[in-house]
């Protein structure tokens, strides 16, 4: 050790560009920093030389060093912005109590709710995917190059953000997760190879994660709850012996796993807990006024003495159901955001069963985690932080709220901390309509006007205090039609919206207060995933839809784009499939891979028959060529494509893993 | 004391040791001091918050980190690549550029864990607290990687070959 102390100490430093930086800072300092200071500064807690000799051989040393500078551990304040924690239990439980007496029918909730299914909920509407082109993994600058999988092989929104998906893989290890079954499958013979399978117990509709070689499955429990609400599993497996896998812990959560991100070995949920499953009266067989009146009366008293483990999710790591969270960790949402619990709990890897959590008395409905960031959202009627309750105007479908909330988390490690909070006008379709690059967030919404037309829109939002601020915005996007895909780079975004003729716009966001329409391509057949290819190209996947006298024709389609003059987008190359045929990745993302040592694209289709087909699309000489490769019919979910590191591409179609040829 | 001045002390105080630990987490040269303004740039934009942290040390490192690991596709990565700026670190430039470079070779045979926790346990002097909050890992985590990362790095034959070369 001692000659890299050396070298720490020889490393040459300029002077600290002090001006620079306070020049750089000065611009975007937050306006409210004239608080009186703490007191004088604390002399630098950060020893500049190294006096410390360690001892080399292993771990001793560590009290000594804890005795050098007495710094208190971080610790986050959970809620910093206009939400506000519980005081109390007691006013924890009123709030529910009170929303709840408003949403009381004398059928119970709403005249019945469907519950949600336990297990990992993909979401409505458009679809689960985006990005950005400009990332790098590693080192390489990624511009060049396009977006390749994660590290696990998964076709991911943001880079360094892995996501849940059917089958991961660490390059040597296969895991796929069908049922509640893992497969672990070998790949470092010339044929991938099923070397173990486990069952996990009462577990079902899963995904995993993978850091390391600890599997997080994330699913349903099929073990029925006491009060018969969806409840989920996370259970994590051990591959040390890939041979052996073996269950390290199996917990379980009251509610529905929205959305699960994994930043190096952090895992983080967003779990959501529905109304809680009290047994209401009903009115008599006919209805009938008396005994509808009896009932409703009767229902308000079982909220009015509902509990409050009847409301808040519950955790069993193996002790026993306890209660999640802590009182004063759940703050209070604006009422207008469906009654019930969100739950944002974050986790390492190696220690599942220690997690930290924090908790909102409202249900979200998006969740988008960049870097740095988790951002939920909140469709309704949204009055701001103000004590005016007004009865809730429930979840708009797309297209259709009157204004979304957005609740911006600082993320720290397995932390996270409500920050700021802000609102749109209009709809998000989903995660892939957010994007964040350099502290600014980037939303496309549809709005539905005085006349019912929709239109789109982009929203650009910074932080500022405890609000996200709208800074700039851009209307008018795709008169009366629907939004389809969007894609975000870190200067600009690319929109395709459908009708007839379907155009695909660039929108300029180099200055996040003007948003600028760049350019409005017009071509047949709409995008509805895109993805990055470098230098200057952009693949488009999705359909085709022609009208002619037998009716509404529709068949997937590719499209090669240059996008290298935004002002002039042009399409280079286009390949369309067989008739009725649907690309998988219109829904699901995860269906599409860019190999870019290969200059080849992979993405799956649904067929007439039902069955699948998998296309190659090869870019060459600015050109598309395809190359279609029938897969076995299986659930679509169950059909992926990654590369490992060695180039080798692995097809996994159900049960079957084979590598394929190129 | 006023505002800037504040500031202007917590950046001088700060910078020697930012930039080292940004060579020793794997930056060149000049990205490491781009990368160091970029993280205290950020910490000025924040400065009530840095400064009613528990921990402003554990914060600026996050920060670093972040910057530095995860968020490489935004501002001073990519415009280090579009500026493709000359190599002009201070003094002589060779020098730091030798050492970053010798530094690079060793830390190399740890993972990208490893290398956080070394550089901001071993070398910033972080303690084990500190460094768990900043990595948000459990502190007996931090402890481990510690001691394999040091294990590692004792064994390691870039270590010879450096202490060849400077010594």
């Amino acid at each position: 050790m001692t000659d890299l102390e050396d070298a720490w100490n020889r490393y040459p430093t300029s002077a600290a560009p002090v001006s620079e930086i306070l020049g750089g800072g000065r611009q975007e300092r937050r306006a409210r920093f004239a608080r009186p200071a703490l007191g004088g500064l604390v002399a630098a807690g950060v020893a500049v030389a190294l006096a410390v000799t360690l001892n080399t051989g292993g771990g001793a040393g560590s009290a000594d060093m804890t005795a050098l500078s007495p710094h208190p551990p971080l610790r986050l304040v959970a809620f910093q912005a206009d939400l506000k924690p519980a005081a109390s239990c007691t006013q924890l439980l009123n709030t529910y109590r009170k929303r709840g007496l408003k949403q009381v029918s004398a059928y119970g909730w709403n005249g019945g709710i469907v519950p949600l299914e336990g297990g990992i909920y993909n979401g409505p509407m458009m679809k689960q995917t985006d990005g950005l082109a400009t990332a790098t993994v590693g080192a390489a600058p990624q511009a060049a190059r396009g977006q390749a999988n994660s590290s696990t092989g998964t076709n991911v929104q943001e880079v360094g953000v892995d996501e849940p998906d059917a089958v991961k893989t660490n390059g040597s290890l296969l895991v796929r997760i069908d049922g509640d079954t893992l497969a672990v499958y070998d790949l470092t013979g010339p044929q991938p190879v099923r070397v173990s399978t486990l069952a996990l117990p009462y577990f079902d509709s899963g995904q995993i994660l993978l850091s390391g070689t600890t599997v997080i499955a994330l699913g349903t429990n099929t073990e029925p709850s006491a009060d018969n609400t969806p409840t989920s599993r996370v259970v994590t497996v051990s591959l040390t012996s890939p041979a052996q896998p073996r269950i390290t812990s199996n917990v379980t959560y009251g509610g529905t796993i929205s959305s699960a991100r994994q930043h190096d070995t952090n895992i983080r949920l967003v779990l959501t807990t529905g109304l809680p499953n009290l047994h209401f009266a009903q009115p008599d067989a006919n209805g009938s006024p008396a005994s509808t009146k009896r009932a409703l009366a009767a229902n308000r008293r079982i909220i009015a003495s509902s509990t409050l483990s009847e409301w808040l999710p519950t955790v069993d790591t193996g002790n026993g159901s306890q209660q999640l969270l802590d009182c004063n960790d759940v703050a209070v949402t604006p009422a207008s955001v469906a009654l019930g619990t969100t739950s944002v709990i974050g986790f390492d890897a190696s220690a599942p069963t220690s997690t930290s959590a924090i908790g909102l008395t409202g249900q979200t409905s998006i969740a988008y985690e960049s870097t740095d960031h988790l951002y939920l959202t909140g469709a309704g009627t949204w009055m701001g932080p103000c004590a005016c309750p007004m009865m809730s105007s429930r979840m708009i479908g797309y297209g259709g709220a009157s204004k979304t909330a957005i609740f911006q988390f600082d993320l720290v490690g397995d932390q996270a901390a409500h920050v700021a909070t802000g609102t749109v006008n209009g709809s998000i379709a989903d995660r892939w309509s957010m994007d964040e690059v350099g502290g600014v967030l980037r939303v496309a919404t549809t709005q539905v006007n005085g006349g019912g037309i929709q239109v789109s829109s982009v929203v650009t939002l910074r932080q500022s205090g405890t609000s996200l601020v709208q800074v700039g915005r851009l209307d008018g996007l795709g008169r009366g039609e629907t939004l389809t895909a969007a894609r975000w780079f870190d200067d600009f975004a690319v929109i395709s919206t459908a009708q007839q003729m379907d155009p695909l716009f660039t929108v300029d966001l180099t200055d996040p207060a003007h948003p600028r329409l760049l350019g409005a391509l017009h071509i047949p057949g709409y995008s509805s995933y895109f993805h990055p290819l470098g230098n200057g190209l952009l693949l488009g996947v999705g359909q085709n839809v022609s009208f002619n006298s037998f009716g509404e024709r529709s068949q997937g389609q590719v499209g090669l784009f240059d996008i290298s003059n935004l002002k002039n987008v042009r399409r280079l190359s286009v390949i369309s499939l067989a008739q009725w045929t649907r690309p998988i990745a219109a829904d699901d993302p995860h269906a599409f891979t860019w190999l870019p040592d290969h200059n080849v694209a992979l993405t799956s289709f649904t067929t007439q028959s039902g069955g699948i087909v998998l296309g190659e699309f090869s870019i060459w000489d600015r050109s598309l060529s395809k190359k279609l490769i029938t897969v076995p019919a299986v659930d679509p979910s169950t059909v992926r494509t990654m590369e490992l590191p060695d180039g080798r591409v692995v097809l996994m179609a159900g049960g079957s893993v084979t590598f394929l040829a190129l | 004391m006023d505002y800037e001045d504040e500031f202007a002390d917590f950046v001088a105080g700060r910078w020697p040791t930012l930039v080292r630990a940004a060579v020793f987490l794997g930056a060149a040269p000049h990205e490491a001091e781009d990368l160091a303004q970029t993280t205290l740039v950020l910490c000025y934009r924040k400065w009530d918050r840095v400064r009613a942290a528990d921990d402003r040390d554990a914060y600026v490192y996050r920060m670093l980190i972040n910057t530095l690991r995860s968020d490489r596709r935004t501002s001073w990565w990519r415009k280090r690549d579009l500026r493709d700026l000359p190599d002009q670190p201070v003094g002589d430039g060779s020098e730091a550029a030798a050492i970053a470079d010798a530094v690079h070779r060793a830390m190399s045979s740890l993972s990208i864990e490893q290398q956080n926790v070394v550089v901001l346990r071993y070398f910033v002097q972080l303690t084990e607290a500190q460094t768990a909050a900043v990595l948000g890992i459990p502190a007996g985590t931090v402890k481990s990687r510690l001691s394999r990362s040091i294990a590692a790095l004792s064994a390691n034959h870039h270590l010879a070959e450096f202490a060849g070369g400077s010594r």
